[in-house]
């Protein structure tokens, strides 16, 4: 049995915290995950990362002074090991995926089960990447349309099996499913939803996107 | 006295050259006059506006960061069906006017949202709602969103989880729309036919606009209703 996964958490909502707390200290999660501290604000959130890096921090998307996002720019310039798991009540696009842009390796709502969290942790602390059914609408409506030439297609564009996995998990099936619908396994599936992640943070096609609906084109 | 002179003359040099800055003002202020108060009033307006937004953007972040995670909260906790499928809608009511949605707007979206809010609400299940694209409403759609509504009703009844996902995706030639539980399952050629529910509300609904729906189930292996609508004229 490896050690259990130190995980910190962020969230300004107290009440909130507690809960997820109560939830990852659960007598059945006591091996694979331990909380090693907790804030409520970006500043002492960034200082105490730093003090004693965790290996998984769950950030709340929505907070004062910068959000999630801002804990993950400040912690990921001295600390690049540490890794990030969004979690928000929060439902607009843009913000998560300014997110999981920051460096997020995921995003799951808030009201997602208990054994769910757990699994999320560990999929991102083995550096995996955690779409949510959300998410993965999300990064195929961003995905979406035509492009000016002069983008990079690599980059700028999903290959047709990342979005067949992306739509399999926004119907709902979990990583296991889809690979069994599409006949691969579990590892091409998890190597899929990296590169989708990676494409994600790296092109500027979101930018595109985002430019665009700001201005009503699409 | 040399030095009074030299000044007087200086004086009088002062104010021939603040005349002639003064001239070029008034001239300037004729020419650019009107621009000036139109963009005075522009500014204003911008002003008012920008308070507005921010005004709106501090109520938002206010009601996000205390309601929603009451609403959320409480469907967290164990409280009764009832009161969990009422933070469930009252959230979901929040949520699409905290992103800017337009209620009454007709579109996919909107009518979908209502649609699977109200099964929430009547059935006491959580339907996870994801939507990729949007179109406008027109009677076709319309037909759609009834069978989504009527699948995840069934997904709702049956599968006695909880809860059910829908997934619609519109692309350029047709609407796909998936609504999935990991329930029981059923035989399909076992339901008998005075519970044809899935026959005539979903499976006549997409064939009349010509469409169509496929149910994917087993004993034990949940249910799929896949349906597809195309979108060009025929």
């Amino acid at each position: 049995m490896s050690a259990a996964i130190r995980v910190f958490l962020v969230d300004d909502h107290r009440l909130f915290l507690s809960g997820v707390r109560a939830e990852l200290l659960r007598p059945e999660h006591r091996d694979a995950v331990a909380v090693v501290g907790e804030a409520s604000e970006v500043d002492s959130a960034v200082e105490a990362i730093r003090a004693s890096p965790p290996d998984v921090v769950l950030v709340d998307v929505h907070m004062p002074a910068g959000g999630g996002r801002a804990v993950i720019e400040a912690v990921q310039t001295t600390h690049p090991d540490v890794r990030f798991l969004a979690l928000s009540v929060s439902d607009a696009a843009e913000d998560v995926l300014a997110v999981v842009r920051a460096g997020a390796r995921g995003y799951i709502t808030k009201t997602i089960e208990p054994d769910a969290l757990v699994d999320a942790v560990r999929r991102v602390h083995e550096g995996d990447a955690v779409f949510s059914p959300r998410l993965a609408g999300f990064v195929l409506d961003a995905f979406a349309g035509a492009l000016p030439p002069e983008h990079d297609p690599e980059l700028d564009q999903l290959t047709a099996q990342e979005r067949e996995v992306l739509r399999l998990i926004a119907r709902g099936f979990a990583y296991k499913q889809v690979a069994k619908q599409l006949g691969i396994s579990i590892k091409t599936v998890e190597s899929h939803v990296s590169a989708v992640l990676r494409k994600l943070q790296l092109s500027s096609r979101y930018e595109l996107t985002r430019w665009a609906s700001d201005r009503r084109i699409i | 006295m040399v030095a009074f002179l030299g000044l007087n003359d200086a004086l009088v040099g002062a104010g021939s050259v603040l005349l002639a800055v003064g001239v070029t003002l008034a001239g300037a202020l004729v020419v650019g006059g009107p621009w000036i108060v139109r963009l005075v009033a522009q500014t204003r307006a911008e002003r008012r506006e920008r308070i507005r937004s921010e005004e709106r953007a501090e109520m938002a972040a206010h009601l996000h960061d205390s309601v929603l995670h009451t609403l959320a909260l409480i469907q967290k906790a164990e409280a009764p069906g009832a009161v969990v499928g009422l933070a469930r809608a009252q959230e979901r009511q929040l949520r699409a006017w905290l992103n800017g949605q337009d209620p009454e707007a007709a579109d996919l979206r909107s009518a979908l949202e209502d649609t699977v809010g109200r099964v929430e609400r009547e059935h006491a299940v959580r339907v996870d709602l994801v939507i990729v694209g949007d179109v406008a409403l027109d009677e076709r759609v319309q037909a759609l969103v009834a069978a989504i509504g009527e699948a995840a009703t069934n997904a709702a009844r049956h599968a006695g989880t909880g809860k059910a996902s829908v997934y619609v995706e519109v692309e350029p030639e047709h609407i796909r729309a998936y609504v999935r539980d990991e329930g029981s399952g059923f035989v399909p050629e076992a339901v008998p036919a005075d519970r044809r529910g899935i026959s005539e509300s979903i499976t006549g609904r997409m064939q009349r606009q010509g469409g169509s729906a496929t149910i994917v189930t087993e004993p034990g292996e949940g249910t799929e209703v896949v349906l597809d609508l195309p979108l060009r004229s025929f």
